[in-house]
């Protein structure tokens, strides 16, 4: 079974079927990652959708093992400061080498800062990359440092469209609801944007 | 490489610091505001490649959040519209509820950490009970603290009291910070110097002790260190060594090749140049930085410091020399 869902993930990166996380074997001592991925700012040579396919290239290294990605999205700015372009945004999901998710989070700033993210203190900023651990196998806790689930993921289609694609049947920890019925179920009027793309 | 940082490296020295001064009003404003207080203690890491952020706050939070009354005289040290003179001052102190009373040092810690994205650690603070007492019996800085040392003298008791309340205040204080992600602290015993060896260990010391066995020691699977500084420590460093805590600071009176040779297999340290070489000349002070490196040795076990905080006029270029000397030198100490 872990080895069909791993073709199926490859095959998904050639644009076919979308590989589901819940096919993933719990026989694995390595923790499920989920991942969400976002950009709205060009760097000096890469565009916004460029930054996440290279993220998510990056993430390769987090993992043994093949990962699970959605498609990419074209998302409107929610929160942000006025005029700030829009995001495209990804979720993968990954079987993580480490077993702490605070490495996993140390991981993903590594990845975040060597895409030269620069904070400069607004909330909500024009981003190169923002990496969001949205959650860590079976965790929740609420903490300065780290809250898992992510306290918004559920909240946001950016979120839930590229995640029901590889994990529609899937529970995030401390829900009753599965992805698909969450994305249903979302009130927010906001609309995202399937983006073609070589994943 | 020998990592470094500074005491007060977010700071007046820097023009950036006095614009977003000017910006909150005053001193204590630039605190208690999370936003500024993070822009603030990012500042110096955008100019030099410190090894880690330090939060930017006050020493005399603490005290002030006991009702205090802290004020800064323009021009002049911290002030407090109340001292403590009588035991019954003492037992009228309340207790802290540090998410209440402090929530915007704790609010700030948690802002920094999130902008800081993991780039470099982020250390806490707090001011030692004994050095807290000092200012609240004085009222205000002192040259011979002649009320803070006459009140230990003549009530012994009523001073235990006071320094008992205080430990608990400063346990709890940076067990706060710790959680809202602060990856180290320090324990500032800016006046235990002034003191007798016994009033040293009885009235300083043991209180610092009592700290470190409260503190959370190990935080998102990694060890918090603690470090504790005492300013004029030089003669009892084996006694600090012991308390409990991981590394010690050191003012620039004692060379820190002795002080390795001393507790250097117990602890780590941390210093020790004389802040005031910033005001020489370029080349005295990549010498000063050589002349440390090289008495301190090969090895892990040193994060290089000033031996006290970098005062508010030294030119911006020479800390940029400072930090730059650093690392360039301490490289072949660590080779292999």
């Amino acid at each position: 079974m872990w080895r069909s869902s791993l073709s199926l993930c490859t095959s998904y990166r050639r644009n076919t079927m979308p590989a589901d996380i819940d096919n993933w074997v719990q026989d694995s001592s390595a923790p499920i990652c989920i991942i969400g991925i976002g950009s709205n700012l060009p760097t000096d040579s890469t565009t916004p959708q460029e930054n996440v396919e290279r993220a998510i290239e990056a993430l390769h290294s987090l993992s043994d093992e093949a990962l699970c990605i959605s498609s990419l999205w074209q998302s409107a700015p929610i929160d942000c400061p006025p005029d700030s372009p829009h995001f495209v945004n990804a979720v993968v999901a990954l079987l993580a080498r480490e077993q702490s998710a605070y490495r996993v989070l140390e991981q993903l700033q590594a990845i975040e800062n060597h895409f030269g993210r620069r904070r400069c203190g607004v909330v909500n900023e024009p981003r190169v990359l923002d990496l969001d651990l949205l959650s860590f196998a079976q965790v929740q806790q609420d903490d300065p440092v780290l809250t898992l689930p992510h306290p918004r993921a559920h909240q946001r289609r950016f979120v839930l469209e590229p995640l029901a694609e590889i994990a529609g049947n899937h529970v995030l920890p401390g829900f009753d609801k599965n992805i698909d019925r969450l994305l249903r179920e979302l009130d927010l009027d906001d609309s995202v944007q399937k983006i073609e793309s070589h994943y | 490489m020998t990592p470094v940082w500074m005491m007060r490296q977010a700071g007046r020295y820097l023009p950036e610091y006095r614009a977003t001064r000017k910006q909150a009003g005053d001193f204590m404003s630039l605190c208690q505001s999370p936003e500024l207080a993070c822009e603030v203690t990012l500042q110096p890491l955008r100019r030099y490649a410190f090894d880690a952020a330090i939060l930017f706050s006050d020493i005399l939070t603490i005290p002030d959040a006991m009702g205090q009354g802290l004020y800064f005289a323009e021009g002049e040290g911290p002030r407090f519209r109340k001292v403590i003179r009588t035991e019954k001052d003492v037992e009228a102190l309340p207790e802290l509820n540090i998410a209440k009373d402090l929530g915007y040092v704790t609010d700030a810690v948690s802002v920094i950490r999130r902008e800081l994205n993991g780039s470099v650690p982020l250390i806490g603070f707090s001011g030692s009970p004994w050095t807290l007492a000092t200012y609240m019996i004085e009222g205000s800085g002192s040259k011979d603290f002649r009320n803070a040392k006459a009140f230990m003298f003549n009530q012994p008791q009523a001073m235990h009291l006071l320094l008992d309340k205080l430990a608990t205040a400063v346990t709890d204080y940076l067990n706060a910070q710790i959680e809202a992600g602060a990856q180290a602290v320090q324990i500032f015993d800016t006046w235990g110097g002034v003191l007798t060896t016994p009033a040293y260990r009885d009235f300083s010391l043991a209180y610092m002790k009592k700290i470190v066995a409260g503190l959370i020691r190990e935080r998102e699977g990694r060890k918090v260190p603690v470090i504790l500084f005492t300013k004029n420590g030089g003669l009892w460093l084996e006694d600090i060594a012991d308390s409990g805590c991981d590394s010690v600071g050191l003012d620039w009176t004692i060379d820190i090749g002795t002080a390795r040779q001393r507790i250097g297999s117990k602890v780590s340290l941390q210093g020790n140049m004389d802040p005031t070489i910033l005001y020489a000349s370029p080349e005295s002070i990549r010498a000063e930085v050589a002349r440390i490196l090289e008495s301190y040795g090969t090895g892990n076990g040193h994060v290089f410091n000033l031996g006290h905080g970098i005062t508010p006029d030294v030119d911006p270029a020479n800390v940029a020399v400072f930090v730059e000397s650093v690392h360039e030198l301490s490289q072949k100490y660590h080779a292999g």
